[in-house]
């Protein structure tokens, strides 16, 4: 899938990746490959800058480790990039909801609070 | 995915392990040299680009791939340095234009206060008088400081969390900041002009020495305003070998 179609949704898909804990660029790449079932390959021009994109944000902050003799940088949310990832969470659900009810000639149910 | 391949045919005598090295140095080198930024925030990112693509070299090799291979293929997936380089380019926009604009919020203060006090203590003809000779000039720095104030101020929320909530043209932080340059740029020229008419057309007997910190950090601003925010760096050279 082109990076152009994830437009609106790829921070909230990093945000995601980061939910359970700190990671590492590679390891946030790689997390959005094999959880979207190999959809999202994206590539490293895409996701490398994104990810500095959000820290400058607030939304996810970053710290330096050595491992294995070379230095790593690791990501993981503070608290505004967990309250964008619940919000990021409700926005596609009712968004997907809505695409659903029209594709599929379904009515959209209310969003329930 | 296929690798560029880099070697040029005149490393194929190296054993393997130092072939695969050089590939990946050599793609942090380019990497290096196409990134558009600080020394510092260049070195970090290529740090990150290396721990990426050795983490990939260690997954295709637990596929069952050779080192030079699981190099190759790791370099095939990260992309070209240039495009992977470009691809931060926003983002460099972007921090350049925050801390240009914080830069220019805070030394506001310092400039106004530098020449009131300055002029005060001298006792120049705007603080005595009414405005007369070259000082008629002094509205055009008040409507400098409105434009400047507010377009800086625009740079910085648009680069922060706000701009990623909302869909802001992402050229408006590069914008703003550049009005608000030349605003704060056309401010302290104009007071420094206005200065410079007056002591030479002058005849009152006046130390000018109050004046000289303000006159100092005005051509300080100046000269950093007029600076461009991002000079391509073809030169760069980083020590790719340290991790």
């Amino acid at each position: 899938m082109r990076a152009e179609a994830l437009k609106g949704h790829l921070d909230a898909l990093l945000l995601a990746t980061l939910a359970d804990g700190p990671r590492h660029g590679y390891a946030i790449k790689e997390a959005l490959r094999v959880d979207s079932g190999g959809e999202f390959d994206l590539p490293t021009g895409t996701v490398y800058p994104a990810l500095h994109r959000l820290e400058r944000g607030g939304l996810i902050g970053s710290s330096w480790s050595v491992v294995a003799g070379r230095k790593r940088r690791s990501y993981e949310l503070t608290d505004a990039g967990r309250r964008a990832l619940d919000t990021g969470r409700a926005d596609w659900r009712q968004f997907a909801l809505a695409v659903t009810g029209v594709l599929e000639g379904r009515a959209c149910p209310a969003p329930t609070g | 995915m296929s690798a560029p391949d880099r070697t040029g045919g005149t490393r194929s005598a190296l054993p393997e392990q130092d072939d695969a090295t050089a590939l990946i140095d050599g793609y942090l080198v380019d990497l290096a040299s196409a990134l558009a930024c600080q020394k510092s925030v260049r070195s970090a990112i290529v740090s990150e680009i290396r721990d990426g693509l050795m983490e990939a070299v260690s997954d295709y090799k637990a596929l069952g791939m050779r080192n030079r291979e699981a190099v190759e293929a790791a370099i095939g997936e990260f992309g070209e340095p240039t495009t992977v380089a470009e691809s931060f380019r926003p983002e460099f926009v972007a921090r350049r234009a925050r801390s240009t604009a914080i830069a220019l919020i805070a030394s506001g203060p310092l400039v106004g206060i530098a020449w009131i006090a300055g002029a005060f203590f001298t006792g120049l003809p705007p603080v005595r008088d009414h405005l007369t000779g070259p000082w008629l000039a002094l509205p055009l720095v008040g409507l400098a400081i409105v434009i400047a104030a507010p377009s800086s101020v625009v740079a910085v929320v648009t680069t922060g969390r706000a701009g990623i909530r909302l869909p802001l043209p992402p050229s408006l932080p590069a914008r703003a900041v550049s009005i608000a340059r030349v605003a704060a740029l056309a401010a302290d020229v104009t007071l420094l002009l206005m200065l410079a008419f007056y002591a030479l057309t002058t005849t009152a007997s006046r130390s000018l020495l109050p004046l000289v910190p303000a006159i100092v950090i005005s051509l300080t601003r100046v000269l950093l305003a007029s600076r461009h925010p991002l000079r391509s760096r073809r030169s760069g050279r980083l020590a790719v070998g340290s991790g």
